[in-house]
């Protein structure tokens, strides 16, 4: 299978969630179990790409599959033929963390780069992914460059980040292997958003990403309103907890040549079909008619970073 | 013929459906074995075999039929999990990780003391504090296998909860010489359950006849290491050598991202050798009177718990008795460590519809034998049933063994 890494950047709080809760967040995100990591399913992203590219069933039909011919489980029938696209989950990358200064840094870790790394590096067609991170001692940031960090607050004692109440001690040199990562992620972004990645990108000790990436997200506290009386519903209040907006995640789609018998496609027009134009917007997860899960598709264009294996 | 040794890095978690109810949304809830079982990967190998043959030979295009058919033969010839630091840049042996033993008990520890482990034996079934029946009484010589008993007297105590699925290299291959160890404290994989629903296309809002679970298997977690001042990401991997088919190998196989599991999730390929599945130097163990053989991967027997070419001589002893790959001489069957069944389905291809279930013998199960008419077992003998086949299904990578040593009880001449 040929495959591809994409980037998923959050333009309003995304809220893929896991439907009920034991906790004190109703309704809180999907996580991997084993380390927290908020994730994107691949199946949710899968479905809101093919609703997005309906208007060719035939088409659409060869990339995800053929529809099924009735709905609910009366529809519950074999395949006539499998679809040629398989949607990877997208992870965490970067995480908007509010900052004392400089508004927000994108906050991320040895850990969610080195995944990104596996996902992003080594295919045909690309540059080779940017150099492993080293891992920081704990309570401990470093940022691509001092001088152009918008999320520093400079002291006596050296530059500091104070990211939501963390505050943490910014090592005294420039981090190149986090210049090489944040240029290179930048390549997908659109032009005119491209420095946003230089300036704000900040790398903390893998603790104090989880610390974040289970702390620093938004909750909404939501209530239903009784329309007969103007009045909070009794019973219906409720946290909903979401990506802040310009969270970036990662993932990777794979593709094999189209099984249709209708449409013959080969596994790199299968991506080029999934994908879409650079910079697709698509709304995923619950709560869209709140404004909820409005999201960008991004990838790297042939001969740039291509990620294709 | 060549073969090819690689791990498999599922990106993803998985989920291997058991088959209790094909289609989810039957049951709201689809079951899954809490480890791919070597046939699912085996089929993941035919697909991407079948899909580089054709990307290798342009125009030509594999029916359902003719894939199965040419892709028939290609073997998986070894399987065994393995885990290692995330960032390590290889695979090897160092890393393999064994399906916990049936004849290991960990033992819950008392009033802050550790867990510990402790060894099943087997004894006479006349012996004092054994149970006397195995079920029905109609078979003489299952009635006569040995039973297992604690090594050590009255040391045995409350089995722990939380005893870990899977064990070291460096454990197993201790337990396996008969050295004794502290409780296995690595932990296994992780599992989540995911809930799913449909959207109705035409209304947009979700199904509710078409909300359905599904159990995944995680294979990246983070882990508290002893002395370590953050947690440790782990991840965990599939190691397999297979051979392709006789005459159509193609070159590279398999290239790129492989789908694995139910919806095919994506998994990468990370090249190893085959020093992977060798047997460890450090493995010399004793000659001994009492053999085991613990399954590394199901066994698929004949006769359920019973391994192939077992039988009870009519009108002898009433003992199983039979040969093993690679020992010389007829062997019995003294005991047999056997959990419950493993049920195994699968979805044909080519037919579109369920396979029959299998029922196999689990990875972990401890069979226990000695030499007709005594004599040991030698270091040789030992050493060359290391990961070696037994019974049914061969090309599944079924029924792959670990040889190790075991006492026999003083009154039985040992």
């Amino acid at each position: 299978m040929e495959s591809r890494a994409y980037l998923l950047q959050a333009l309003s709080p995304l809220h893929v969630g896991t439907g009920q809760s034991v906790g004190v967040i109703d309704l809180p995100l999907m996580r991997m179990r084993s380390t927290g990591i908020p994730i994107i399913p691949g199946s949710s992203l899968k479905g809101v790409l093919r609703d997005a590219s309906a208007s060719d069933t035939v088409r659409t039909d060869a990339v995800f599959g053929p529809r099924r011919a009735k709905n609910g489980p009366e529809g519950d029938e074999p395949s006539e033929y499998a679809g040629a696209l398989v949607v990877g989950d997208a992870r965490l990358l970067a995480l908007p963390v509010r900052s004392f200064v400089g508004t927000f840094a994108l906050v991320t870790s040895p850990l969610l780069l080195t995944l990104a790394r596996r996902d992003w590096g080594g295919r045909q067609g690309g540059g080779e992914a940017p150099p492993p991170v080293p891992s920081l001692k704990k309570h401990r940031a470093r940022v691509a460059s001092l001088k152009s960090c918008v999320c520093l607050h400079e002291q006596a004692g050296g530059a500091r980040v104070y990211l939501e109440d963390l505050d943490l001690e910014v090592d005294a040199e420039d981090d190149a292997v986090l210049g090489a990562w944040a240029e290179a992620l930048q390549r997908a972004l659109p032009g005119d958003e491209r420095e946003l990645l230089a300036r704000r990108l900040v790398l903390v000790d893998d603790e104090t990403m989880s610390f974040l990436w289970e702390t620093a997200m938004q909750v909404d506290t939501r209530v239903s309103i009784d329309p007969d009386t103007g009045t909070a519903a009794k019973g219906q209040l409720w946290t909903e907890e979401s990506l802040p907006a310009e969270t970036l995640l990662m993932g990777v789609m794979a593709a094999s040549a189209s099984w249709s018998p209708k449409q013959a496609m080969a596994a790199s027009a299968v991506l080029d079909a999934a994908l879409g134009g650079q910079g697709t917007m698509l709304q995923l997860g619950g709560k869209a008619t709140v404004g909820r899960g409005w999201c960008r598709l991004l990838s790297w264009t042939t001969g740039d970073a291509e990620a294709r294996r | 013929m060549s073969e090819e040794c690689f791990a498999l890095l599922p990106r993803d978690g998985l989920s291997v459906k058991d088959g209790r109810g094909w289609y989810t949304s039957e049951v709201g809830r689809g079951y899954s074995h809490p480890w791919p079982l070597p046939t699912t990967v085996r089929g993941a190998l035919r697909a991407a075999w079948g899909q580089d043959l054709m990307s290798n030979q342009p125009g030509v295009r594999l029916t359902p039929e003719a894939w199965e058919r040419r892709s028939a033969s290609l073997a998986l010839t070894g399987f065994v999990a393995l885990r290692r630091d995330l960032g390590e840049t290889s695979f090897t042996p160092s890393h393999r990780m064994w399906p916990a033993p049936a004849d290991a008990v960990v033992v819950a520890g008392k009033d802050g003391e550790p867990a510990r482990v402790e060894r099943l034996r087997p004894w006479w079934p006349d012996s004092e504090g054994v149970i006397t029946s195995l079920g029905p009484d109609e078979d003489r010589a299952r009635e006569a296998l040995w039973h297992p008993r604690p090594d050590h007297e009255r040391r045995m105590g409350k089995p722990s909860g939380d005893a870990p699925a899977f064990w070291s290299e460096a454990d197993m291959v201790a337990w396996l010489m008969r050295k004794d160890i502290a409780a296995p404290a690595t932990p296994g994989p992780g599992h989540r359950t995911d809930a799913h629903v449909a959207i109705a296309p035409d209304k947009q809002t979700a199904e509710d006849t078409m909300l359905h679970s599904r159990q995944v298997v995680e294979l990246l977690r983070l882990e508290k290491r002893e002395g370590a001042a953050a947690r440790v990401a782990v991840e965990w991997a599939l190691g397999v050598r297979c051979r392709q088919p006789e005459g159509e190998a193609v070159t590279g196989f398999p290239s790129g991202v492989l789908g694995l599991g139910g919806r095919r999730r994506l998994t990468e390929v990370d090249r190893s050798t085959v020093d992977l599945f060798a047997c460890p130097e450090d493995f010399q163990p004793e000659p001994s009177m009492g053999l085991k053989l613990v399954l590394a991967t199901p066994a698929s027997f004949e006769r359920g718990w019973l391994p192939d070419g077992f039988a009870c001589a009519e009108g002898g002893e009433p003992e199983y008795v039979g040969t093993l790959p690679g020992v010389e001489g007829r062997v019995v069957l003294r005991a047999a460590l056997v959990p419950r069944a493993q049920d195994v389905s699968a979805w044909d291809m080519v037919k579109r519809q369920p396979r029959a279930a299998r029922r196999w013998v689990p990875a972990g199960s401890v069979y226990f034998f000695e030499k007709v008419g005594g004599g040991r077992f030698t270091t040789v003998e030992l050493r060359a049933l290391w990961l070696a086949s037994w019974g049914g299904g061969r090309d599944e990578a079924l029924g792959q063994v670990l040889p190790g040593v075991w006492e026999l009880p003083p009154e039985c001449g040992a």
